[in-house]
């Protein structure tokens, strides 16, 4: 180690860059718990094209006998708020092989990608409320 | 209080999130004047570390509205009484239920 302050200002680089990335996973992460609370009980499985009359039986806390073949319990937001821990691991990866082999172009990469990520959510949560 | 709420506050902090990510694309993209190391720290403290602050505070209540930390307690618990506070008394004075018949008539047989 020659020179230990330059090793100190990688080190700062990778972590403030790093940074925004467990911001983003408890954004994701708390879009999940709203996503489960929306459901009273984890047996009920309510139709993706949901009535009135459906929504109201199924929000008022009433089991509903499930058939699998007729309903199912949506998971496609949640499976894409999962997706979201993809995106950050490839972004952290990244930005460490960025500090590893001082590659300037890794972390502009994984800046982008971190990016893309934000993105990704806000396009998640603009579906959920013209849903819900 | 309902779970919706949760979904409200978690949306209130992209501002906040729209904030950070500028200043995060700053650092990576912008000038040197930007950078968290050698820059100036008021970049930092303005547009990083306060919408930090937001955004955590902001995801902790939401976490409160769509969790509630009320939902163990001893009053959510309590079931309606009978009728007043001899509750207990009226239970022993009353005639036994109707499964100590079923389990006689078994018993018989």
């Amino acid at each position: 180690m020659k020179n230990p302050g330059k090793t100190v200002v990688i080190v700062e680089v990778v972590l403030q860059s790093i940074g925004l990335s467990p911001l983003l996973l408890e954004l994701a992460f708390m879009l999940i718990r709203w996503y489960m609370a929306l459901i009273p009980s984890r047996i009920i499985h309510f139709c993706f094209f949901m009535t009135v009359a459906d929504r109201a039986r199924n929000f008022s806390g009433r089991a509903v006998p499930s058939d699998k073949s007729t309903t199912s319990y949506p998971k496609f937001f949640e499976m894409l708020l999962q997706c979201t821990r993809l995106l950050v691991a490839v972004a952290v990866a990244l930005i460490i092989v960025a500090g590893s082999i001082l590659n300037l172009s890794f972390l502009k990469a994984g800046a982008v990608v971190l990016l893309a990520t934000f993105i990704y959510v806000a396009c998640i949560v603009m579906l959920i409320v013209s849903r819900y | 209080m309902t779970a919706q709420v949760g979904l409200w506050i978690a949306i209130a902090s992209f501002p906040l999130y729209t904030v950070r990510v500028i200043y995060f694309m700053l650092v990576e993209f912008g000038n040197v004047e930007f950078d968290p190391v050698i820059g100036a720290w008021r970049y930092l403290v303005c547009l990083g570390f306060t919408m930090e602050v937001g955004i955590v505070i902001l995801l902790i209540l939401a976490g409160v509205a769509v969790e509630p930390w009320w939902i163990g307690m001893k009053f959510d618990r309590s079931m309606p009484r009978a009728r007043s506070g001899k509750s207990a008394e009226v239970d022993v004075e009353e005639a036994p239920p109707a499964y100590s018949r079923v389990v006689d008539q078994t018993a018989m047989t």
